[in-house]
């Protein structure tokens, strides 16, 4: 069983025990090979009991203090190719074995299975095709559930180490890199190169760092060198996956790691992609710090394919800007704080109507990010190459979006701060010249003649109806449709409400001062209280967590306490938790929805504020 | 979700079976190779003829047999196989030993007709002293034996493609019609009506790592030693069409090696002492397709293998000089065992 410590996407730093075993994940097992004693260090071996005569495998799994074996009997050609086969490993031992494709009658006895461990037995034939392992990969996770300890023989090497535990394998074993060594590939995580192998090394394993390598001997030693060069690379990118891991920066780890194999690069785009909503499950929708996006595959990790969606299904601009000035995005998160745009802020001053401005910026990969947005995840903590050049797909993404907030025509005026020899190509959608006004000078939308010509063209602006007040308003439950859905923020904020408070710290209060929600900026969250969770419970399904009944909520909520979770909770996610037909709290979730229902150890919801019957 | 999940390579069978074709009266093949018989050397001659071919690869088939790719793709009639026959006479050079494979059973009256497997027994009659032909266990009854016999004047030999005495190996990894029970009542029967059985062993099937496989074949070695008069090992070589193509092709499968054949044939001899003759005669050895090493200590292992196959006496191959990959082949067997 696995024990979730820390989870980032579909990875997870766990606890695992399985019989007598206890590990640390994720990890890898080294392989014992032949005369060798195996793994340096305190670590975990992976050998077999048997005599070689046996059709079966009999593993062994030594973790210094305690041995898992497991006793496999062979399997057919069916089986391992086309899947249907399912077993317990010794009744009530907790380790199954299993091939895939399932039929049904594997899924229903796997998913409903107390499993330890699972062993994918035919996961080295799977692995030859990306786009079915990466399927199968995910039906896997979902069949044996959140709390299995996963374990794929012999597929693991030190370049694909990262994204095989990105993609949620907990256990691996250094096997099949300790074949290629034998081979006589020197193996590293960027790349392995042939026999003979040009020194100096990077590497500072024993043998890397022995002056005399370039007389090795033929043979036998040679192959130890190699497996040893292997081990010691399997070592150090084990450590180097549990670091990023630990930093919440595991996916920055596998784009670096693409470059060593197109067959990740198909992986992490099958992962990303269209077919499965399953990333789209596991990505966090808050995140802390500026990361660097810089690969194309970056530019659809999960959160920003959230963002891009989210945008679409359930943005609404607030109705009382009349007027909408696009304007570049910049380095400083979040855009206000740039430069730049306290050079925009102070030009549209000139308007008769400030706060009616809706200043939109435009940027890759997320399309375009209205100025009440700017603090949502991911828009504060992006970071990418800027060279004034737009490819087919981001222009896509900003088109979309553009066309996405002239569809409600509440524009009576549209500014285009923007170099048009950088941008032309939004001409298109744009409407014609006398609603529309270019204001960028040359190349440049921040020199003195550019910001000279946006406040001129601000100063002609049509006047807007609102007060600052109601446009405040407008933008937090803009905020809060983006967060949650546009029905739970026209609930939260119906009726007698107020906000209070400077902009950086609003609070939502109702009548006499309840408070509802508070607004965490460097979060870009709406935190809800009780009483904020009770008004807008009865549409906020899928951002509720069922408490079994016969649970006293206290502290925060732990996974064995949970009967199920709505289909919108992602990790970070603001969460409602209903008992019965009480409202017992509110918090965040640490993991996906999906997961919640089926996780046995762990926690699952970081409790905020207790209600009801506390 | 789109499904991905394609009934995979084990049913290849309807792909590898030929359209019908006109070329009945056309042998397949006919080669000389060096034999021995009864201890001495001599030459053999071996005819492969264009039948309908093995029934069971057309229903579906062993996981590293091609040869149905190599039949008529309809049954051949009498007059087709004696002109076969016929022709491959031309050939004939009056070679004690002759051999005649059909890509199936030369007992199934589907692949050669009964009248016609007397006369093509004829054909040689008085000329070879010993005539080999394959089949499947349940063709081997005394009344087909007998159909042969009256027409051929020297001994009979019968080779069954027993491949292991593993069931467990023969149903899961080569995927045979029959048991191994079948096999053995056939050789039981054979041994009855005094005709000489010859097994042949198959070394490597898919989904045994390398050291199973080795285990696998010195077993049925041990086991098939009392039965058979020649036990001759098959290490397994790429056929197009099959299933072991196919994981051959994803680095799936790689054929046995030859320190692996070695290994199996100096304790495969230990075991059957002098009363059983062990032959291998290795197809595409020390080509990547077949049995094979690091591709340059291959000559001198093949050439050790064929002189201890004629000869009968296994020390130089004990003895014949090792390479360094044979660390590598001991490094991989020891690893691959690990986990499936």
């Amino acid at each position: 069983m696995r024990e979730p410590v820390t989870v980032d996407g579909t990875a997870a730093v766990a606890i695992g025990a399985v019989g007598e075993l206890l590990l640390h994940l994720p990890t890898v097992a080294f392989a014992t090979a032949g005369p060798r004693s195996g793994a340096p260090g305190p670590r975990l071996r992976l050998s077999s009991q048997a005599s070689m005569a046996n059709f079966s495998w009999e593993m062994l799994l030594e973790s210094g203090t305690a041995n898992l074996p497991i006793h496999l009997q062979m399997r057919g050609g069916e089986e391992m190719l086309e899947g249907g086969w399912a077993a317990e490993l010794g009744e009530g031992s907790g380790v199954w074995g299993f091939t895939w494709p399932f039929t049904d009658s594997e899924r229903s006895r796997l998913s409903s299975a107390r499993i330890d461990l699972a062993i994918w037995v035919n996961a080295r034939h799977c692995y030859r095709t990306t786009e079915r392992f990466v399927q199968a990969l995910i039906e896997v996770r979902r069949v044996v559930g959140p709390s299995a300890i996963l374990w794929a023989p012999r597929i693991g090497t030190p370049s694909n180490l990262a994204m095989l535990h990105y993609l949620g394998i907990d256990l691996l074993d250094t096997t099949e890199g300790l074949v290629l060594a034998g081979q006589g590939q020197w193996l590293y995580p960027e790349f392995s190169i042939e026999e003979p192998k040009p020194v100096p090394s990077n590497c500072t394993c024993e043998v890397c760092r022995s002056p005399e390598e370039t007389e090795r001997p033929q043979g036998l030693p040679a192959i130890q060198e190699r497996a040893l060069h292997a081990e010691h690379q399997y070592a150090e990118e084990e450590a180097r996956v549990g670091f990023f891991l630990r930093q919440g920066r595991l996916r920055e780890l596998v784009e670096a790691r693409t470059v060593s194999q197109p067959a990740l690069g198909e992986m992490l785009r099958w992962y990303d992609g269209e077919a499965t909503r399953y990333s789209e499950h596991h990505a966090s929708v808050v995140g802390e710090g500026v990361r660097p996006y810089v690969v194309t595959e970056a530019y659809r990790r999960p959160e920003v394919e959230k963002f891009r969606s989210r945008f679409l299904a359930q943005y609404r601009p607030p109705r009382s800007k009349n007027v909408l000035v696009l304007v570049p995005c910049a380095y400083t998160k979040p855009y206000r704080n740039s430069p730049t745009h306290r050079g925009f802020a102070r030009a549209l001053e000139s308007a008769r109507t400030p706060h009616t401005v809706h200043t939109v910026s435009v940027t890759s990969p997320l399309g375009v990010v209205p100025q009440e947005l700017e603090h949502a995840y991911p828009a504060r903590n992006y970071d990418i190459p800027v060279t004034g050049s737009w490819n087919s797909d981001e222009r896509g993404w900003v088109t979309e979006a553009v066309r996405r907030l002239l569809q409600g025509s509440q524009y009576e005026r549209i500014l285009v701060h923007l170099p048009q020899s950088e941008y032309g190509w939004l001409k298109e959608i744009l409407p014609p010249s006398e609603t529309c006004q270019w204001t960028g000078e040359g190349e440049s939308c921040s020199s003195k003649p550019a910001l000279a010509n946006l406040a001129r063209a601000a100063a002609d602006l049509p006047q807007g109806k609102a007060t600052p007040f109601e446009n405040r308003r407008e933008e937090s439950i803009a905020a809060v449709a983006f967060q949650f859905s546009p029905g739970i923020a026209d609930s939260l904020f119906a009726g007698d409400t107020t906000l209070r408070g400077p902009p950086w710290f609003s609070r939502l209060t109702e009548g006499k001062g309840d408070v509802l929600a508070t607004w965490k900026e460097t979060r870009g969250t709406w935190h809800l209280t009780v009483a904020g969770g009770e008004k807008i419970r009865s549409v906020a399904e899928a951002f509720s967590v069922s408490v079994n009944p016969d649970v006293v909520l206290k502290g925060d909520l732990f996974a064995p306490g949970v009967g199920s979770a709505g289909e919108e909770v992602r990790i970070g996610s603001e969460v409602l938790l209903v008992s019965g037909s009480k409202l017992v709290g509110v918090g965040e979730a640490t993991v996906p929805g999906e997961w919640m229902g089926r996780l046995r150890r762990g926690l699952v919801v970081k409790v905020r504020k207790h209600g009801g019957n506390v | 979700m789109k499904s991905l999940v394609r009934p995979e390579a084990l049913t290849v069978a309807a792909e590898r079976k030929p359209e019908p074709a006109d070329e009945g009266g056309e042998y397949l093949k006919v080669w000389h190779e060096k034999e021995s018989l009864n201890g001495t050397p001599c030459d053999a001659f071996v005819i492969i003829l264009r039948t309908s071919g093995c029934y069971w690869a057309h229903t579906r088939g062993c996981t590293m047999c091609g040869y149905a790719r190599e039949t008529l793709g309809r049954e051949a009639t009498e007059d087709e196989i004696l002109s076969q026959v016929a022709k491959a006479m031309t050939h004939y050079r009056d070679e004690p030993y002759v051999k005649i494979y059909t890509s199936g059973s030369f007992l199934d009256p589907h692949e050669v007709p009964p009248a016609a497997r007397l006369r093509v027994a004829k054909a040689f009659s008085g000329r070879a002293r010993r005539l080999l032909f394959e089949s499947l266990p349940e063709f081997v009854t005394p009344e087909a034996i007998d159909g042969v016999r009256k027409g051929f004047e020297g001994e009979l030999e019968v080779a069954l493609g027993l491949e292991t005495t593993q069931d467990d190996v023969l149903q899961k990894a080569v995927t045979k019609v029959s048991t191994v029970e079948e096999y053995l009542g056939a050789a039981r029967r054979l041994r009855d009506l005094q005709v000489l059985g010859k097994a042949y062993l198959l070394l490597k099937p898919p989904f045994l790592t390398e050291r199973q496989a080795i285990e696998d074949t010195v077993l049925s070695i041990g086991k098939a030693k009392d039965l058979f008069q020649t036990i001759s090992v098959n290490p397994v070589h790429i056929q197009g069409g099959t299933l072991v193509e196919r994981l051959w092709r994803r680095e799936l499968y790689r054929p046995p090696w030859l320190w692996s054949l070695r290994e199996v044939l100096l304790r495969g001899k230990e075991s059957v002492g002098d009363a059983v003759r062990l032959v291998s005669f290795p197809t595409s050895g020390g080509n990547p397709r077949g049995v094979h090493n690091c591709l340059t200590c291959d000559g001198r292992v093949l050439r050790a293998i064929e002189r201890a196959t004629l000869s009968q006496d296994f020390e130089p191959l004990r003895k014949v000089a090792e390479c360094t990959c044979i660390e590598r082949w001991r490094w991989e067997n020891s690893l691959e065992y690990l986990a499936p």
